[in-house]
């Protein structure tokens, strides 16, 4: 459905995507991971036809994304990860604006989609908060009913609340049988809704797999205190791969030997515990090995 | 082309399009209401008072005895390019590089419109713009003219003036949608749409100012109009209006091209 087929695009700074490749079936939702930077919106854009690729190209639905962009946009849905409205209209001008660029019939979900995310429209765009806008994009992107969505950061400037909405409305859509590629550069997002990702780093991909896959494999890391320096000693005498903090706090990795932790931490007194939350790019470089690399 | 697209962009430059609409015709009005057959003589005296050059470079050369005449010199040397071209240069800028800078070209290409229908849509209203405003101009100064002083006008005359005026906006017209189009920020887009028109406007009034400095004519698309040209020299008119015509078919046309080829990194 979505091919990226050898997908160059060198920038003149020299950054850039490089010989990037994958594939998203129909039906499917599809997870593009990567810190910022890393080349997301450089190869969606290109999706999108925005821009010329040096070299190898994008096709959806069999179709050159660069040369028939404008037929491949009526069944598609976008949201761009910068936005950029028209400032001086107000949410209601907005979306009619969009809809009727689009022709008849494209916003037969807009009433919905306004319900569901709870969106005062009256407000000039210029006045919005980032949340607020970042709803009405997704209200733009998903108005015309499209079989297919290209997301770009979809939930940048949500707030938990709507996150938890967004993602209900991403599995609902799934349920319906729409294509999905959404990127994030938060691992915990996509391991929710997508079935598989590919996980970017500087210009390339690391790596394609089903989210199983990636999660069982994700070293996770704990934040442990504990009593006086000879438990610390205990942690750190361990099998357990650990690292000293400061005073008597250790951080520990694993992956899925939680029993050996729980074994070592029940001989010592532990006097705090808590879960940290990997930023992507920790994640997968636990995930492919050593730092450095 | 996109009616929904060229909607949008009235609504965006409507309130510009009418000041600068408005001023021109008062300013039009007030040069006629200064009109008066027997006091030329006048005019002139007060004119001498002035510095020479400074007169010439405005285009006041020589007020002549009719109403065309008078009109031709007061403001068709230097003044009559003023205010459209004001409007040109706003109106070009918003209409790619604005949307292109700030981003919301993206939403524009994410619906079913070519970019080829969306840079037509872009030029009609860049033409239509500046046409509209300046039909509406010629009609009311003639209405006035002829309230004021009836039958004073050569409206023959007065319209082919005007014609050859538009289709030369068309060409200055053309070079700023063109910065507009292959810019990619909005600096670049201004910097080219205002200093090149600016550029003629200077080179077309050191021009005017003196002899020696006439070959700066040869510097600026504005020397093809040509106010007396239109009295006795008719050929010149009609190459005139050809090679504008040109000039601002090969700007729009590049733009179109370009558009279509270019990044858009939005």
């Amino acid at each position: 459905m979505i091919e990226v087929n050898n997908l160059t695009k060198v920038y003149p700074s020299g950054k850039g995507v490089f010989n990037v490749s994958f594939k998203v079936e129909k039906g499917e939702v599809f997870g593009f991971l990567g810190p910022n930077g890393a080349g997301k919106t450089t190869t969606i854009r290109q999706l999108l036809g925005f821009t010329n690729a040096t070299e190898g190209n994008c096709t959806i639905n069999g179709l050159d994304t660069r040369e028939n962009a404008h037929l491949i946009q009526r069944d598609l849905g976008y949201l761009p990860g910068e936005i950029a409205f028209f400032d001086k209209m107000n949410g209601h001008d907005f979306l009619n604006f969009i809809s009727e660029l689009r022709g008849k019939n494209s916003d037969i979900r807009k009433e919905e989609l306004i319900r569901y995310f709870d969106l005062d429209l009256n407000h000039k765009i210029r006045k919005m908060s980032k949340g607020m806008k970042q709803k009405l994009g997704l209200i733009a992107a998903f108005m015309h009913d499209p079989d297919i969505l290209i997301l770009d950061e979809p939930t940048s400037g949500l707030d938990p609340i709507m996150q938890k909405k967004f993602i209900d409305l991403i599995k609902a859509e799934k349920e319906r049988g729409k294509t999905i590629l959404m990127s994030s550069h938060i691992f915990d997002e996509v391991e929710k809704v997508c079935s598989k990702a590919a996980i970017i780093k500087e210009g390339r991909i690391v790596v394609i797999e089903d989210i199983q896959k990636l999660k069982s494999n994700r070293q996770k890391s704990f934040i442990v205190n504990v009593n006086d320096e000879k438990d610390l000693n205990t942690i750190l005498n361990s099998k357990l791969n650990t690292k000293h903090l400061e005073n008597n706090t250790v951080e520990i990795f694993i992956s899925d030997n939680y029993n050996e932790m729980i074994q070592v931490l029940s001989s010592v007194n532990v006097i705090g515990f808590e879960e940290t939350h990997q930023s992507l790019e920790q994640a997968f470089i636990h995930y492919y090995g050593k730092e450095g690399e | 082309m996109s009616w929904a697209l060229f909607k949008y962009n009235i609504k965006n430059n409507y309130f510009i399009w009418i000041l600068l609409t408005s001023i021109f015709i008062f300013y039009f009005s007030i040069i006629l209401t200064m009109y008066d057959p027997e006091s030329m003589k006048a005019l002139d005296e007060v004119l001498e008072m002035l510095p020479e050059a400074m007169v010439k470079a405005l285009g006041f050369a020589d007020f002549g005895s009719t109403l065309y005449s008078y009109l031709a010199s007061y403001l068709y040397g230097f003044l009559v390019f003023l205010f459209p071209i004001i409007l040109s240069i706003i109106i070009n800028h918003r209409l790619v590089a604005v949307l292109t800078d700030k981003g919301s070209m993206a939403y524009l290409l994410a619906t079913p419109n070519s970019r080829t229908k969306i840079i037509i849509t872009q030029m009609l209203f860049s033409l239509v713009s500046i046409s509209v405003m300046f039909i509406l101009y010629t009609l009311i100064s003639i209405v006035f003219a002829q309230i004021m002083f009836p039958n004073e006008l050569d409206i023959g005359k007065y319209l082919l003036l005007n014609l050859n005026t538009l289709i030369l906006y068309f060409a200055i017209g053309g070079i700023g949608f063109f910065a507009s189009t292959i810019a990619n920020d909005t600096n670049f887009s201004l910097g080219i749409g205002v200093s090149v028109p600016v550029l003629f406007l200077v080179f077309q009034m050191l021009g005017n100012a003196d002899n020696k400095l006439s070959f700066f004519h040869g510097l600026t698309l504005f020397s093809l109009l040509n106010t007396e040209a239109i009295e006795n020299d008719i050929p010149f008119v009609i190459i005139s209006i050809i090679v504008s015509l040109l000039i601002a078919a090969i700007l729009y046309g590049l733009s179109i091209y370009i558009f279509r080829k270019k990044n858009l990194y939005v």
